[in-house]
C-alpha cells in the first residue's frame, strides 16, 4: 500500500493539531475558571501555560495586557496566535483538507464541523461566559475525531503517521506542562499553610489539564505531592496520557511504519527506542534530581524523533 | 403549487396552458402534497449538509480565500427518456467527430487540406499545440472526458453552445445533488423512474485504465491543489476512484518515465488525469513560470511512456471560432448529419459575417474566441452605444478573435426562492458529462444550471448561478407503476449497441477508422443488431457484454418506447449509450469555475 510522502507528512500533522487542540482547551479551561478562585497576579497565573505556547511578548504586543480575557481570547479564538485553538483546528483542517480523497468522509466531516463552528468565534464568547463551553467544544471535537479514526480509518500507513503525530504532540505537551510548573520553589514545597493550599491547588489543576486527576487519585493514595505528579505524568505504565504510554505509542507506530520498508531508516527507530527505553527503567529521582535525563533531554529527544520522522519520509525524494 | 410559466421562453415544466407536461406530473404531485412550509425546511438542511460536507468551491479575489457552498435548488429538472435519447445520440456523433477531428489536426490535417476548415482559423487558436503534433494518444483518444453546454431556446429545441474538452469541472455537484436529494428528498423519488448516476466514478476509472501504457497501470488525479476552485470535485474523484490525488511537487521524471514520491521510495505513474491547463502541466514544454507541472513531463508523453487525460492540445477543439465548424465536421468524418444543432455563429474571421457582426451590434452577443467564463463578452442588447463601440474597436482590430451570436432565451424552470416562499421561473441551462473511450457513456443527466438572480441569463455560479439535480426517467411520463413498461413493451433482449473496428496504419501516424454503429430499429421487443460488426469488436463486446446486459435491456426498452413515441420523420433512435465514453477535460486553472458557470451565455 503506497503513501505518498505529502500525505504522510498530512496525515503526521492532522493528528499533532488535533491533539494539540484538545490539551491547549483543556489547560485553558482548568487555567481560566481556576483563576476566579485565586489570589495573586493573573500574569504569575498564566505565566506557565503563556510560555507552553510561545511567550507573553505576541500577546502583550497585540493586547496591550495580560490579563484573564486577554489571555483567554489569546488561546482560545485568535488565529495570530498559531498555537491557539482556533488556529491549530484550521491547521489540522488545511490538512484534511489535503487528504479528502484520503481519509473517510465521517472524518473529514468531523473536523470541518469543528473548523466551522469553533474558528470564527470572537471576544463575544467571553462576553457571554461560553468559553467553558468552546472549550468542551473543542475537547469534544478532538475526541469525536479520533473515535472516528479509530472505528474506520484503515490500519495501513496512513494511520501510523496520524497516530505517530498524535502521540508525539501529547508527549511534548505532557513534557512542557511539567516543565513549566517543576521549578525547584515547587518541589521544595512551601511551609506557610496559604501558600501551600495555593500550591496544592495548582498542581490539582496541572492533572486536571491532563484529565489525569481521577486516575491519580485512584492510583496514588498519598495526596498531591509535585513529586508523585510528576512521576505520574512522566512513568506511569498505564495511564494513557503519560510521557511513557505516549512515547509507547509512538515508537509502536513507528514500528508499524518500518515494517511497510524494513530496514530502510533504522534510524527513526533507534531515537524512539531509546527513549522509551529511559522511561521504561528511570526513576522519577533520576529525572527531577540527577538529571539523567533530565526533562529538557527529553523533550529534545521527543523532537529530534520528529526531526527523524520528517527527513526519513517526507522529504526523501 | 402556485407558479407562472410566462409565454416569452420555454417552460421546462409547464405547457403554455399552465399544466405540467407529463414528465413532471410525479414531482407536480408531491411538491403539492408536501407544502412550502416543509419544503423550505428540507431546503435549509441540504444547505446545511452541503457546508459541512464541505462541498464548496473557492471564490477568488475574496481576502479570505472564502469556500462557498454552491447554490441548490431542490425542484428537479426532468428530461423525459426520448429527449434523452435524442440528446444522448446527438452528443455522441459531436463527441465522435471531434475526436477524429483532433487526431486529423495533429497528424495529416486532412481536413484542412481539403478546405473544409480554414487551416489558419486552426493553426492561429491559442489552444493549438504544435510540441504534440504527430503524437497519437492511446487508442487514438483525445478527450476522454467532455462536458457540453446545451440550452433551449424558445421553442424547446436543444442547442450546443460550447464544447468544453480540456478539463470540464462540475460532476461532482451532479453526484452530491443526487445524494443530497435522495436524502433529503425520498419521497420525490418514488415510483418516478429515475435513471441512476453513481456509476461515473467506475466508469471513468475504468476508461483511464483502458489508456495506460502498461499493464495494470497507476492511475493519478492531478490538481493544482486545496486553493484550487474545483478541489472539492478533484478530491472526490480521487476518492471515488480510489487513486490518488497529487500535486505536481509530488511527482518528477527520471529515467524516461513518471513518478510519484511515496513514503516507500519513487513509484511509477502510467495515467494521469489532469486538472490542471495544457499551460502549467510541464514549466519545460509550457509556461516556464509554472509550479502546478512537472518538468519533463511532455516529453515523457511524447514517448508514449505515459497518458494524459484529456491529452494535450485539446483545447483547438473548443475554440468559439472552431466551435462553428463543429456540424461541418460531423458531415466531413461521420457521413451523416448533426443531431444537435449549433446556436448560429457569425466569426469575425470571415470578411461578410464580420461586416454582419459590425452592422448588428446591438441585437448580438459577442464573444471573445480563446476566453471563458464570460469574460470579454459584449452583449449587445444590454450594452450603451458607448460600450458598443469601444468593443467594436476591439473587433475591428483583431477579428479572428471575436465571435457573434443571436440572443437566445434560455428556457425557464420552476425554482424555490427562500426569500419569496414561492416558486418563480429561473433561467437554466444543462451540462451533461461524456466519457468517451472504447464505449462512450454518458451518465443520465448532467449538470442543470440556474440563474438564480430573477431575470437573469447567467447562470454562472460567479454570478449568482445555483444548480439543480437533473433526472432522466426510463419513461416519458407520467410515471407508471413499477413494471409497467415491461408489461406493455415485452421483454426487450439486450444485445451489443455499438461495434467498432479500428484499423492503424503506418506507425501511428495515420488512422482510418471505421466505425460502423448498429442502433435500435425495432419497435416493440424487437431489439436487432444491425450493421457489421469485425471479429476484434466482438471479442471487445464480449468483455463487456455482461456489464452492459442489464443496462443494454434498459436503454433498449427506453428507445423502444421512444421511438414508439416519435413521428416517423423524427431522428433515427440514439445508439445505446456505451458504456464507456471519453470526453475531453478542459481544465482552467483559474477560469474554471467560471467555466462552470455558462460561460457565455449571459446576454
Amino acid at each position: 500500500m503506497l503513501l505518498l510522502s505529502r500525505l504522510a507528512e498530512n496525515l503526521f500533522w492532522m493528528g499533532r493539531y488535533m491533539e494539540r487542540a484538545e490539551n491547549t482547551a483543556r489547560l485553558l479551561s482548568v487555567n481560566y475558571y481556576a483563576t476566579l478562585e485565586s489570589a495573586g497576579s493573573a500574569r504569575e497565573h498564566w505565566r506557565p501555560l503563556l510560555d507552553l505556547t510561545g511567550g507573553e511578548a505576541a500577546l502583550r504586543a497585540r493586547y496591550g495586557r495580560v490579563d484573564t480575557r486577554s489571555v483567554g481570547s489569546w488561546l482560545a479564538f485568535d488565529r495570530d496566535n498559531p498555537s491557539s485553538i482556533a488556529s491549530s483546528l484550521a491547521y489540522a483542517r488545511s490538512n484534511a483538507r489535503g487528504l479528502r480523497d484520503r481519509i473517510p468522509s465521517e472524518m473529514w466531516e468531523a473536523v470541518n464541523r469543528a473548523y466551522l463552528n469553533l474558528c470564527f468565534e470572537t471576544g463575544d464568547v467571553l462576553d457571554r461566559d461560553g468559553l467553558f463551553e468552546f472549550c468542551v467544544a473543542a475537547r469534544d471535537a478532538s475526541q469525536f475525531f479520533f473515535g472516528i479514526a479509530f472505528a474506520t480509518l484503515p490500519r495501513d500507513e496512513g494511520w501510523s503517521f496520524m497516530r505517530a503525530g498524535q502521540m508525539l504532540e501529547r508527549a511534548d505537551n505532557t513534557l512542557r506542562v511539567l516543565q513549566g510548573r517543576l521549578t525547584p520553589e515547587a518541589l521544595r514545597g512551601a511551609l506557610e499553610p496559604a501558600a501551600a493550599m495555593q500550591l496544592e491547588q495548582r498542581w490539582a489543576q496541572v492533572l486536571k489539564g491532563a484529565s489525569a486527576y481521577e486516575a491519580y487519585r485512584k492510583r496514588v493514595h498519598a495526596g498531591i505531592d509535585p513529586r508523585l505528579i510528576a512521576g505520574f505524568l512522566l512513568l506511569d505504565e498505564y495511564f494513557p496520557r503519560s510521557v511513557r504510554y505516549s512515547v509507547q505509542n509512538l515508537h509502536d507506530a513507528l514500528e508499524q511504519i518500518d515494517r511497510g520498508h524494513p530496514g530502510e531508516h533504522p534510524g527513526v527507530l533507534r531515537l524512539s527506542r531509546w527513549l522509551v527505553a529511559r522511561l521504561e527503567f528511570a526513576d522519577v529521582d533520576d529525572i527531577l534530581l540527577r538529571r539523567q535525563p533530565g526533562l529538557p533531554d527529553l523533550l529534545t529527544d521527543v523532537n529530534g524523533v520528529g526531526a527523524a520522522i520528517t527527513a526519513a519520509y517526507f522529504e526523501q525524494e | 403549487m402556485r407558479y407562472e410559466p410566462g409565454s416569452r421562453f420555454y417552460d421546462e415544466m409547464f405547457t403554455a396552458l399552465g399544466a405540467a407536461r407529463a414528465h413532471y406530473q410525479g414531482v407536480e404531485t408531491y411538491l403539492n402534497a408536501l407544502g412550502v412550509e416543509e419544503f423550505r425546511r428540507r431546503h435549509q438542511l441540504l444547505d446545511l449538509a452541503f457546508r459541512n460536507q464541505g462541498i464548496t468551491f473557492t471564490v477568488y479575489g475574496d481576502a479570505q480565500g472564502t469556500e462557498r457552498t454552491f447554490p441548490f435548488d431542490p425542484v428537479p429538472r426532468i428530461i423525459p427518456a426520448s429527449e434523452w435519447s435524442h440528446i444522448e445520440s446527438g452528443l455522441t456523433q459531436r463527441v465522435r467527430a471531434l475526436n477524429a477531428f483532433l487526431a486529423d489536426i495533429y497528424s495529416g490535417a486532412q481536413i484542412l487540406g481539403d478546405g473544409v476548415i480554414p487551416a489558419e482559423l486552426v493553426y492561429t487558436s491559442s489552444h493549438f499545440r504544435r510540441e504534440v503534433h504527430g503524437v497519437l494518444p492511446p487508442g487514438g483518444i483525445f478527450t476522454h472526458v467532455v462536458g457540453t453546454d446545451l440550452i433551449r431556446n424558445e421553442q424547446g429545441e436543444y442547442l450546443v453552445l460550447e464544447d468544453n474538452l480540456r478539463s470540464p469541472s462540475g460532476v461532482s455537484y451532479l453526484l452530491a445533488n443526487r445524494q443530497a436529494m435522495t436524502r433529503v428528498y425520498p419521497g420525490m423519488f418514488e415510483g418516478q423512474g429515475v435513471r441512476p448516476v453513481q456509476h461515473y466514478a467506475s466508469a471513468l476509472l475504468k476508461l483511464l485504465l483502458a489508456s495506460s501504457p502498461r499493464e495494470n497501470g497507476t492511475v493519478v488525479v492531478l490538481t493544482p491543489g486545496m486553493y484550487n476552485s474545483a478541489y472539492f470535485e478533484h478530491a472526490y474523484l480521487a476518492q471515488q476512484m480510489g487513486v490518488e490525488l497529487v500535486e505536481g511537487r509530488d511527482l518528477f521524471v527520471d529515467g524516461g518515465r513518471v513518478w510519484m514520491r511515496t513514503t516507500g521510495g519513487r513509484r511509477q505513474v502510467d495515467v494521469i488525469y489532469r486538472r490542471i491547463d495544457d499551460d502549467f502541466l510541464d514549466p519545460l514544454a509550457f509556461r516556464r513560470d509554472s509550479a502546478l507541472g512537472v518538468a519533463g513531463l511532455v516529453d515523457v508523453y511524447r514517448q508514449g511512456r505515459v497518458a494524459i487525460a484529456n491529452a494535450i492540445g485539446t483545447g483547438v477543439a473548443d475554440d468559439k471560432a472552431v466551435y462553428a465548424y463543429v456540424p461541418d465536421m460531423i458531415r466531413y468524418y461521420l457521413n451523416e448529419t448533426p443531431i444537435l444543432n449549433n446556436v448560429p455563429t457569425y466569426l469575425g474571421w470571415n470578411a461578410e459575417q464580420l461586416e454582419f457582426m459590425l452592422a448588428n451590434a446591438q441585437d448580438l452577443v459577442f464573444k471573445s474566441v480563446g476566453e471563458a467564463g464570460g469574460y470579454g463578452m459584449l452583449i449587445g442588447p444590454a450594452a450603451t452605444r458607448e460600450e458598443i463601440q469601444a468593443y467594436l474597436e476591439k473587433v475591428r482590430r483583431d477579428p479572428r478573435d471575436f465571435i457573434a451570436q443571436p440572443v437566445v432565451g434560455l428556457s425557464r424552470h420552476p425554482t424555490f426562492y427562500p426569500d419569496s416562499g414561492g416558486f418563480e421561473a429561473a433561467h437554466v441551462d444543462l451540462r451533461p458529462y461524456v466519457l468517451f473511450g472504447q464505449d462512450v457513456t454518458i451518465v443520465p443527466g448532467g449538470l442543470t444550471r440556474v440563474a438564480l438572480r430573477r431575470g437573469s441569463l447567467v447562470v454562472n455560479s460567479s454570478q449568482g448561478g445555483g444548480s439543480k439535480d437533473t433526472w432522466v426517467l426510463d419513461h416519458d411520463g407520467p410515471a407508471a407503476p413499477l413494471g409497467m413498461t415491461q408489461l406493455l413493451h415485452g421483454d426487450a433482449s439486450p444485445g451489443p449497441a455499438q461495434g467498432q473496428s479500428q484499423s492503424q496504419s503506418g506507425g501511428g501516424q495515420s488512422q482510418t477508422q471505421s466505425q460502423s454503429q448498429s442502433q435500435w430499429q425495432g419497435g416493440f421487443g424487437a431489439v436487432p443488431l444491425g450493421g457489421e460488426v469485425s471479429a476484434q469488436s466482438l471479442a471487445q463486446l464480449a468483455d463487456h457484454a455482461a456489464m452492459h446486459r442489464a443496462q443494454a435491456a434498459d436503454e433498449a426498452q427506453v428507445a423502444a418506447y421512444g421511438e414508439s413515441q416519435r413521428a416517423a420523420d423524427a431522428p433515427p433512435p440514439p445508439a445505446l449509450a456505451p458504456a464507456d465514453s471519453p470526453g475531453p477535460h478542459s481544465f482552467q486553472q483559474q477560469l474554471e469555475k467560471d467555466q462552470l458557470g455558462a460561460d457565455g451565455e449571459d446576454r
